[in-house]
């Protein structure tokens, strides 16, 4: 949503972009699914929001730039959450431990490999709903890796087809997530 | 560690970090894709973001602080487009508007805005009434028996 330049307090674009889109993801990034005690995600963007209206950053002319702000915003976010770090005890979940237990060999980085594929592969799906033929596609091609001759094979299409289901996920899939997936899962062949 | 095939959050934070760098340089569509990962549909209802202004509005309600103007418009805005059974969005709403359309002078806006956000645990107008005429009506009987 980067339709506007200048922020606007009054702005509820503001708001869906950076409040619900970019500190919600900020906060689940910083968090990693521990906890802090009965500190929340929430309590995090809470504290956030009460620090904007204390501080109206707007009001900096080197801030006015919506995509400075929310810049800001997350570093801010970050702020309060080392605070929150140094204050209180941190709570390992069980699964955190278990993953540092998992170590660091070969095998283990391939399986982790393998699950961040798998959950890449998730989240291309979900911007095609109930498309269960470019469901399919992603799977060969995020999680198994194959090269288009593999995939039309496989789906029994020609290659053509599947060259066409591709240009359909790169045309829907912004183009600055593609590059960097593609830059991380080379292709074969 | 992975439930079967999924990564865990701290899994999904590492992984958004290495394809997009440190979170404050994430432009929307990395943004959109974070929340993909983490499973959330980006463009779901602004239920979550019009909770967190209702949370935010009750936490300075219970410190007596004003609720800055410029949030009682963008949820005003958001509320307007967004279809939610939670009746105080309504209500709150409501609120808000009359207290944004109020007469200068005749009451203070924060103080309508207060009002506006009480909840059910809250006496109401009728109870308040019923407390006063109880009130009285002991008052007159400790008179009497005086």
């Amino acid at each position: 949503m980067d339709d506007f330049t200048k922020f606007d307090p009054h702005n509820n674009e503001f708001f869906k972009s950076v409040f619900l889109k970019k500190l919600r993801a900020t906060a689940k990034s910083l968090f990693e699914g521990k906890t802090y005690g009965d500190y929340s995600e929430e309590d995090l963007l809470n504290d956030t929001l009460e620090m904007f209206y204390k501080e109206e950053p707007w009001k900096r002319k080197d801030l006015q730039d919506h995509k400075n702000l929310g810049r800001y915003m997350a570093r801010v976010m970050q702020h309060i959450h080392l605070k929150w770090l140094a204050k209180s005890r941190r709570t390992d979940s069980v699964e955190v431990v278990a993953e540092e237990k998992l170590g660091t060999n070969k095998i283990r980085e391939q399986i982790q490999d393998l699950v961040e594929r798998k959950s890449i592969a998730r989240a291309l799906k979900s911007y095609f709903p109930r498309d269960l033929v470019m469901h399919r596609l992603i799977d060969l091609e995020f999680v198994d890796n194959m090269t288009r001759a593999e995939i039309a094979e496989v789906m029994k299409l020609s290659p053509r087809k599947v060259t066409d289901l591709k240009r359909r996920l790169i045309y829907v899939v912004p183009e600055p997530v593609i590059l960097r997936l593609v830059g991380r899962v080379p292709r074969q062949g | 560690m992975e439930h079967g095939n999924e990564l865990s959050p701290a899994g999904i934070a590492k992984l958004a970090r290495k394809l997009f760098g440190p979170e404050e340089e994430w432009d929307d569509a990395a943004v959109d894709f974070v929340l993909r990962l983490h499973g959330i549909d980006p463009d779901e209802s602004v239920k979550y973001v019009l909770d967190l202004i209702l949370r935010f509005m009750d936490r300075r309600k219970q410190e007596r602080k004003e609720i800055p103007k410029e949030l009682l418009t963008v949820f005003v805005k958001l509320a307007a487009g967004a279809e939610r059974e939670d009746p105080r969005t309504t209500n709150a709403q409501r609120g808000i508007e009359k207290a944004l359309h109020a007469e200068p002078g005749r009451v203070s806006r924060p103080e309508v805005v207060v009002r506006s956000f009480r909840f059910k645990r809250e006496l109401s107008a009728k109870d308040e009434n019923i407390l006063r005429k109880l009130q009285a009506k002991l008052l007159d009987d400790k008179k009497g028996g005086d």
